[in-house]
């Protein structure tokens, strides 16, 4: 009974799965049909940036692509309001450098609460090594000093 | 085993931080709030190991915690309940979790502060969804 319950849930999962890669395969072939409509490199890239806002909702994107010695450049840009064409990143600096490094998908949901987490965690206390006791002033065990009414 | 549902996703990204209980061999409990709990697979999720903390003493010496997660978008909140498995520190899930640190050290100039000890793999017993 369990074993088939289990077998239930395992098709199930199968066929969730099937389906998705159905669907990605369609959304691929809707992204080659639209690059294949031109030969331009610059309209190629925001066809891939407009396809990734419609499938995917990536509102904002660019793409950047290696220039000269340890560089990425930006050639094309969706959903910003300046374009930024052309601005350069070093590769092994940042979230955009750091991907290009390592050749790995970095995802960070919010950003802002790493880097304050970053700057709180370089407080000493947060590292049991160099662990800072703070001593109470006055009574070594204050709970000695209250008395619980019953 | 225990598995996380694609809805509580959502509660694994990083957005709200998490709130994580351990307990110590003595039995003192500690509270802390970290910044992600990381999805790896259905029955497991991770947390990084960048300092030797209280939280890392006490799983280490007594493998059960709980981690609270907050899905983003609905506030929906769930009760994960952990036994610490293991840590990696040469594998493709250390390597995504370290390239995660590393980028946002490197935009604070701090990437020689802020390395990862390990990923510290935790089974998940069971997953209550709080009313």
């Amino acid at each position: 009974m369990k074993d088939s319950a289990f077998s239930g849930v395992s098709q199930e999962r199968l066929a969730e799965k099937l389906n998705r890669k159905h669907k990605e395969l369609e959304i691929l072939a809707e992204i080659f049909s639209q690059i294949r409509t031109t030969v331009d490199l610059d309209c190629i890239l925001n066809h891939i940036l407009n396809q990734l806002d419609v499938y995917f909702g990536f509102k904002y994107s660019m793409i950047l692509l290696s220039g000269n010695r340890n560089f990425l450049k930006v050639v094309a840009s969706h959903g910003y309001q300046e374009k930024s064409i052309g601005a350069k990143v070093e590769i092994g600096k940042g979230i955009i450098g750091i991907a290009a490094k390592r050749k790995k998908i970095i995802r960070i949901g919010n950003i802002n609460h790493n880097l304050k987490y970053l700057v709180a965690g370089e407080s000493p206390g947060e590292n049991l090594e160099n662990e800072i006791i703070i001593k109470l002033q006055g009574l070594q065990n204050p709970q000695s000093q209250v008395q619980f009414l019953s | 085993m225990a598995n996380i549902t694609e809805h509580i996703h959502g509660a694994l990204q990083g957005i709200i931080p998490s709130t994580f209980v351990t307990c110590s061999a003595d039995g003192i409990p500690n509270v802390s709030y970290i910044s992600q709990v990381y999805y790896v697979d259905d029955a497991h999720v991770a947390l990084s190991h960048q300092f030797f903390n209280k939280s890392v003493r006490n799983f280490y010496e007594n493998p059960y915690a709980v981690a609270l997660v907050i899905h983003p978008e609905t506030a929906q909140q769930w009760r994960i309940y952990l036994q610490y498995s293991h840590s990696e520190t040469d594998s493709e899930l250390f390597e995504q979790m370290s390239a995660q640190l590393e980028a946002i050290a490197t935009m604070m100039g701090m990437e020689d502060v802020f390395n990862l000890k390990a990923a510290e793999v935790f089974e998940i017993l069971s997953v209550e969804e709080i009313q």
